[in-house]
């Protein structure tokens, strides 16, 4: 049933005025410097330094990089080793409540920690990252200017790596467990300080408003030229993603997304290991992370996130589950999937409208069945994601190395 | 614990009404399954803010001191929801359930379960969720 002249249900258009405008990034009170500009000139820094890394060959840039809409355009990321899953894109992350594919952070200063310590992406260790930040003038004066005085961490009781590491015969393990309890609570903290410096910038990596937006607005606003911000394909595309084709069932809101987690039945890829469970282990592992909004770190350990992780459950729903991604310059951050499953937008909307594959773990979210698209109605989809999402930066200077 | 009660409470139930949005009674007072108890929620904020956390303030009239716990699943998706509530007995037959969040937008069963020692009851009640995620 169509609304007025535009085609659209009041149903319809309640959805579509959810998408716009884009607000304000949220707030994140678990990090006291989130919004700091001198925070963020230090996490600029960090971004892009590779003396974070294990070989100081890697920075985060490495597998977000700004040329590539900050991914690396590959199925897996390849930095020190090879990840088992697909680098998203950092642009419109800090509108996430959840951190990674699978959710294991639940802010962006504990997602920027991972990578770093992980032995196939940056390969370092959180007392490699604190005597880089002290032995580098300029990073220790902004990092000591923003969260006090530093400890000489090249004293002599400090090895160049150390690291927790489940495996407690690892060397970098064995080394962390000669610290004291006292040195290991300092380099924790000054990890910590540095994943929120690095979340400061990129907070910043945001998109403004585009052709959807106007599109919206001007339809809601009932100005007869809203129909010039997009073209007839597009505007069937639009009428398919909040219609026949249900992608506003979790491509919702601003950032298309509903920030949660969905077992879409992607099947194995022989590129792919075995055993990835998703959301599920995610659960597991962000309750477990020290660096999570209740944790010693956290700058609010009552607030809105912390509220989340509290009542969390762990249940077999979340098997087999990835984050829903927002799709807000979605063009340009090919391949597709957490396992860099799908080549293109066209494949994606194939995928959907078959639906032919099985989930390796758990099943199926019961909203997706064939969406039996004709050739014409699939490609309109692509073009409105190609088309109707593209956006700019709010600041694009900030999208280069310092 | 609490989640094998909640997998008991929402395990298999077909209970508050059809499978269309049609069939289904939305009212906020139901009376469980087999008759002992008539259940009143109202969530807090309201309307249900989607994806956000809310909570939902109970009264079951005659209730004081009994086990209560308090679920919601979308059958239609077969899916629950990811946070698990906790349930404080605020006194008088009312009860304070906390962490709770639709996170799709779409009809939500909540399931409110009543133990008194002898018989173990539930009440459905249908929220249609919600205003679209803004």
């Amino acid at each position: 049933m169509g609304c007025g002249s535009s085609g659209f249900s009041e149903e319809q258009l309640d959805i579509l005025a959810a998408m716009t405008p884009v607000p304000a990034v949220p707030a994140d009170s678990t990090n006291a410097v989130a919004d700091d500009p001198n925070a963020a000139v230090l996490g600029r820094k960090l971004f892009f330094s590779t003396a974070l890394s294990g070989d100081g060959q890697f920075s985060c840039a490495s597998c977000h990089d700004p040329a590539q809409d900050f991914t690396d355009g590959l199925q897996l990321s390849e930095a020190a080793g090879q990840t088992g899953r697909h680098a998203p894109t950092v642009i419109n992350a800090a509108y996430s409540r959840w951190q990674f594919w699978d959710g294991r952070c639940d802010s962006q200063w504990c997602q920027a920690l991972g990578p770093i310590e992980s032995p196939v992406e940056m390969a370092g260790t959180r007392l490699g990252v604190a005597r880089a930040v002290y032995t580098d003038a300029t990073l220790r004066a902004e990092y000591e200017a923003l969260f006090g005085a530093l400890t000489d961490f090249t004293d002599s009781r400090f090895p160049e790596r150390a690291r927790p590491a489940e495996d407690p015969t690892d060397p970098d393990a064995l080394a962390w467990a000669q610290l004291s309890a006292a040195d290991q609570a300092d380099v924790n903290g000054v990890f910590a300080n540095v994943g929120k410096a690095i979340a400061a910038y990129e907070r910043l990596l945001v998109t403004g408003e585009g052709p959807l937006d106007a599109y919206i607005q001007g339809l809601l606003a009932e100005d007869e030229s809203y129909r010039d911000a997009l073209s007839p394909e597009a505007e069937l595309g639009l009428e398919l993603f909040v219609g026949k084709g249900l992608c506003h069932f979790c491509h919702s809101g601003p950032m298309l997304s509903n920030g949660e987690f969905h077992n879409v039945a992607l099947g194995p890829r022989d590129w792919l290991p075995e055993g990835d469970n998703g959301r599920f282990d995610g659960i597991r592992a962000v309750r477990e992370t020290p660096f999570n909004a209740l944790g010693a770190f956290s700058d609010d350990t009552e607030g809105e996130a912390a509220q989340r992780l509290t009542f969390l459950a762990l249940n077999i729903d979340a098997e087999g589950q990835f984050k829903t991604p927002g799709l807000r310059r979605v063009a340009n951050t090919a391949p597709y999937m957490h396992g860099g499953h799908l080549d293109d937008l066209a494949s994606v909307v194939e995928f959907y409208n078959l639906q032919e594959e099985e989930p390796e773990f758990g099943h199926l979210d019961e909203t997706l069945a064939p969406l039996e698209l004709s050739e014409e109605e699939a490609a309109a989809l692509v073009v409105f994601m190609e088309e109707a999402l593209d956006a700019e930066l709010v600041d694009p200077s900030v999208a280069t190395a310092p | 614990m609490t989640r094998i009660v909640a997998a008991l409470i929402l395990a298999g139930c077909t209970g508050g009404g059809g499978d269309t949005a049609e069939e289904r009674d939305y009212g906020r007072t139901q009376t469980t399954d087999l008759g002992s108890w008539t259940v009143t929620i109202a969530p807090d904020p309201d309307p249900v803010p989607p994806v956000d956390l809310f909570a939902l303030d109970v009264t079951i009239p005659g209730a004081e001191g009994l086990f209560v716990d308090v679920d919601a699943d979308m059958p239609s998706h077969n899916h629950g929801m990811n946070t698990e509530p906790v349930v404080t007995e605020v006194g008088g037959g009312a009860f304070r359930v906390d962490g709770m969040q639709f996170h799709m937008t779409g009809d939500w069963r909540v399931t409110v379960a009543i133990d008194d020692g002898n018989t173990y009851e539930r009440a459905f009640l249908w929220i249609d969720c919600c205003e679209p995620i803004q």
